[in-house]
């Protein structure tokens, strides 16, 4: 009860008399005018409207209403103020008093211009921010300075609103209750603690003013109740300017509002009312709506125009505001649910945007903007609370500009819903509604897309987008891996957004196109370079979605399709224009009802396009000629999604890898292959692998074996073991005719006859001295003189000279070798030689010292027959 | 202990009687696989490039094996005459080799656009 009796008292504090009448003539004179009727003290628009703004700045005015909401509340007011100001051409001046238990005046200022109002907000807001809110609440001392402000004001219409959260006095009422008596006795005994001065009331109804309270309620919290607080602030002031009726049928039962026709003394809030029957209001959230729904209507019938005599925009949107007067700053964009329970979806996220480029910025709406044609963008953001029907209402401020017109976008969704309104207002819509759909790599978070709009960046969060499976989107030409999904971002902008800045390995984009008119030579141009983490595509126009990339490459496809329920007619051309003059160019692809359409283009569709030189793709939609029944403009009723694909991005890591494990298995079946050969050809060594290393003296001489090996035998050795002669040598072959084991075989020491009568032949010395070496020891018949013959391949690890003096320097093997050397011969002939050779003429030659190595005085074993050449030494 | 020349006192009969060649026409069958291969960077394609990939590494190495194959038998015949410049051994060796890389890079080329068509 005792709140309510703190509220009573404040209602009868606050809403001191002097509005007889005003209600009913405000509403009378709104409907006869047509216009806004600010029709305070009597209606006369000469008189300059005083007033000051009581801001409670008590501690517990945090409670009721957040920093930014009381600056938003006041700033509502200011700005209905300065309606009144421009549009009732009524000189009005302002003075803020800042109050807790003590005041602060920031002084009087005109308020005739966004200048002056920017000036005074920013006044407020530093004077009513939380750090400085603080202490407790003495609304006698605020109304008692009010009134000693509007005293000097005696010419003007004089009016105190009092911005509070309805806690009257908090000086600590337990401890000191004299401060409470005193607001009651201020209030409504007519009494004054300070007998020096007239009471509030009697001063109030000396000065005429008018006295109003707006009320934030206390210990409410949460953007829905200060929404509605705000709108309480916006009908409770329209109601001093005369424009509201307050409630005719009263919620005394809820105990909060009033019958201002009461004479119950006991109800909450009527304690004045007896003496003061028609000047108090309490707004209520009971009656928030009511009040709200009638605002909005008496706003909506509002005709700037009307009253400023601007010329009128052209009717490009159906709002009912969307024309605003000279100098009119579109300061906000609401949409208010017109059946329900007056939830207010509203927003200060839009952007003004004009033809010569310059943009607002969002959250700067308050700014002057000096150009002619303003386009406002409102972001819808949740459809949810669009249920029932909505109404668009733009709250302008009236400057001194040019002139403004707003042209509004809406989507489709919102448009369906406002046209099931029951009673809606005309609705800004755009004649094209476009959409985006991105396909993006579902494993990326953090999308932000950014999009150029006629040369202006838009850009939007990932919170805006709604995203959409839409797996038809995901066909021919994209493949991806793991699953995408398409976003597709709703939002409202009227034209091509292109620019991706996420790392999007594959995207798609479609939008709804116009008709021909529209869509003809546009074209948008792709960047030339290497693949960077973002593409960028610009378009000239609006019309087309033309994807690009600054790959090297591009693989792509056209697919054209019918996103409409009309039966589509029309034909679509494709061309890629290079800029170094290639062009590539399809052919008009007729596209007759709501089917995918794929636009061939010759070497285009699927195949690789370089896109080094930079391209322009262009395409034209249009009707096709022969189409008699296509009657003019009924393209304008197709709308055509052009969907382009491509594939700009490579996985290097993914593809070396690939490349890594292809090169491993090649390789390994290349070297299987290579063996395979091997094996297949491996062959005897063949004459040139050959050569003759014969002792003569101190010399070795080399000498191809070439065309003495004996072919014949060659071939009869392999596999067998035989014997090849060449010379008067025979040598002998004990292994199948391999390379490696014929090289083992080396060491073979053969000589007339001895094959004959040792088919075998002796092993001894058959260890390898060499890669495929031969050592043939024989006796000269003729001088009875010993030569070695060493045949050493050209190849191998001791092949060559090194070969041969690697022999040589095997005694121990020489040895053996001599050993087994026969007897000499008797004669020169040669057993079994088929060589028609009369034998080394080198080896018959007269012995002489083997080697220049090789000390005077032979100190190796000496071969037999006694007189020969000493073999060398090795050093043994 | 010096080597003289072979000309010099020479203990047989050795020289080559009428001869053999190279075979000049598997090591040409060699070179047209490089060219191939190398002709491939001037063309675009997927397809195209796991072509000329699979022929450059798999046809390299049947072409040497051939050729080697054919230049053994006939330096197993008398009077076989190689090439003066370079030996046909090397020479298909060394064919063999570069036109392999060049098929591995082929095989680069299309694993990358491989990872484009299918989006890996």
């Amino acid at each position: 009860m005792r709140s309510w009796a703190i509220r009573a008292l404040l209602v009868g504090m606050l809403v001191v008399s002097w509005l007889p009448g005003l209600v009913g003539n405000a509403a009378a004179q709104t409907s006869e005018s047509g216009g806004t009727a600010f029709d305070l003290c009597g209606g006369d628009r000469d008189v300059p409207l005083a007033v000051v703004l009581l801001l409670d700045k008590s501690g517990s005015i945090k409670d009721a209403a957040p920093e930014q909401a009381r600056f938003i509340a006041v700033d509502r007011f200011t700005n209905t103020l300065l309606r009144v100001s421009t549009e009732t051409d009524r000189d009005v001046e302002i003075n803020v008093v800042l109050f807790d238990t003590d005041t602060e005046t920031l002084g009087w200022s005109p308020l005739d211009s966004e200048y002056d109002l920017e000036l005074l907000s920013a006044e407020i807001e530093d004077g009513w921010s939380d750090q400085n809110v603080n202490g407790d609440t003495d609304q006698v001392v605020a109304f008692s300075t009010a009134y000693d402000l509007l005293e000097a004001r005696s010419a003007s219409c004089r009016v105190t609103v009092m911005f509070t959260d309805g806690v009257i006095d908090t000086v600590n009422p337990g401890k000191n209750p004299l401060d409470l008596e005193r607001t009651e006795a201020e209030a409504c005994t007519n009494l004054s603690l300070d007998r020096d001065q007239p009471s509030l009331r009697e001063r109030a109804h000396d000065f005429g003013t008018n006295d109003f309270v707006l009320l934030l309620e206390p210990k409410q919290t949460g953007i829905a109740d200060f929404r509605n607080r705000l709108s309480h602030t916006m009908t409770l002031f329209t109601s001093i300017t005369g424009d509201v009726n307050p409630p005719t049928i009263p919620d005394p039962s809820g105990g909060i509002g009033f019958d201002p026709n009461s004479t119950d003394p006991d109800e909450p809030g009527m304690q004045c009312n007896p003496k003061y029957p028609q000047t108090g209001l309490v707004l209520s959230a009971a009656h928030a709506s009511e009040l709200e729904a009638y605002f909005l209507k008496l706003g909506a019938e509002l005709d700037p125009n009307s009253e400023s005599g601007v010329e009128m925009c052209p009717q490009e949107i159906d709002v009912g505001t969307d024309q605003l007067p000279n100098g009119s700053l579109i300061s906000r964009l609401q949409i208010i649910n017109f059946n329900g329970g007056g939830e207010t979806l509203q927003t200060d996220d839009f952007e003004i945007r004009q033809p010569n480029g310059h943009v607002e910025p969002a959250g700067s709406a308050f700014g002057v903007v000096e150009a002619s044609d303003v386009e406002l963008q409102l972001e819808v953001t949740d459809s949810t609370l669009l249920p029932g029907g909505w109404v668009l209402q733009t709250v302008d401020k009236t400057g001194d500009g040019s002139g403004y017109c707003v042209e509004m976008t809406a989507s489709a969704d919102l448009t369906a819903q406002l046209s099931s309104d029951p009673n809606p207002l005309p609705i800004a819509q755009s004649d094209e509604v476009r959409t985006v759909t991105i396909v993006f790599d579902p494993e990326i978070d953090g999308y932000e897309f950014s999009f150029d709009l006629n040369g202006t960046r838009y850009t939007t969060s990932s919170s805006t987008v709604e995203v959409l499976f839409d797996p038809e989107m995901v066909t021919d030409g994209v493949n991806v891996s793991g699953g995408s999904i398409n976003a597709s971002n709703t939002e409202l902008f009227s034209d091509i957004p292109v620019d991706v800045d996420t790392a999007i390995k594959v995207w798609n984009y479609s939008l709804s196109v116009l008709p021909a008119a529209v869509c003809e030579n546009d074209h948008i141009t792709v960047a030339s370079g290497e693949v960077p983490e973002s593409s960028t595509i610009q378009s000239s126009t609006g019309c087309t979605v033309i994807p690009g990339s600054d790959s090297g490459d591009l693989q792509s496809f056209v697919r054209i399709r019918s996103t409409d329920d009309v039966e589509p007619e029309g034909r679509v051309q494709v061309a890629f224009l290079g800029s170094d003059g290639d062009e590539i160019t399809s052919d008009w692809a007729p596209f007759v009802g709501a089917q995918d359409v794929n636009v061939r283009i010759d070497g285009l569709p699927n195949q690789t396009v370089d896109f080094e030189a930079g391209y322009l793709i262009e395409v034209k939609y249009g009707p096709t000629a022969d189409q008699a029944s296509m009657p003019d403009g009924s393209e304008s009723e197709v709308a055509v999604t052009i969907q382009l694909d491509l594939l700009a991005r490579s996985n290097g890591a993914f593809a070396t890898m690939l490349t890594l494990a292809v090169a491993i298995l090649a390789g390994l079946l290349s070297l299987l292959l290579l063996w395979v050969f091997n094996r297949m050809t491996a062959q005897l060594p063949s004459a040139h692998d050959f050569f003759f290393y014969t002792t003569k003296q101190s010399d070795i001489m080399r000498t191809p074996v070439g065309g003495s090996l004996d072919q014949d035998k060659l071939g009869a050795a392999r596999g067998t073991g035989g014997t090849l002669q060449f010379g008067n040598v025979g040598l002998r072959l004990v292994h199948p005719p391999l390379w490696r084991p014929l090289a083992d075989s080396i060491g073979v020491i053969d000589a007339p006859g001895a094959a004959a009568s040792d088919p075998t032949g002796p092993r001894e010395g058959t260890a390898p001295v060499g890669f495929a070496s031969l050592v043939i020891a024989y006796r000269d018949g003729g001088s009875n003189s010993v030569a070695l013959v060493i045949v050493v391949s050209k190849s191998g690890p001791r092949s060559g000279i090194d070969g041969v003096q690697g022999i040589l320097s095997d005694r121990a093997r020489l040895d053996r070798v001599e050993r087994r050397l026969p007897a000499p011969p008797e004669s020169d002939s040669v057993v079994g030689s088929e060589d028609p050779h009369p034998g080394p003429s080198a080896p018959s030659a007269a012995p002489s010292p083997p080697s220049s190595r090789q000390p005077k005085e032979p100190s190796g074993p000496t071969l037999p027959g006694g007189d020969g050449p000493r073999l060398p030494d090795s050093g043994k | 202990m010096a080597l003289t020349s072979p000309n010099e006192s020479p203990a047989f009969s050795l020289a080559p009687t009428k001869g053999a060649r190279p075979p000049a026409i598997a090591i040409g069958v060699q070179a047209m696989l490089l060219v191939l291969a190398l002709g491939g960077f001037f063309v675009d394609g997927l397809a195209l490039d796991i072509v000329i990939a699979l022929i450059s590494v798999f046809g390299s190495v049947l072409a040497f094996g051939v050729a080697r194959m054919l230049d053994d038998r006939r330096r197993t015949s008398a009077g076989y005459s190689d090439w003066s410049i370079v030996s046909a051994r090397s020479l298909s060796l060394w064919l063999m080799l570069i036109t392999w890389i060049i098929g591995l890079v082929h095989v680069w080329r299309a694993a990358i656009e491989f990872t484009r068509v299918y989006n890996l």
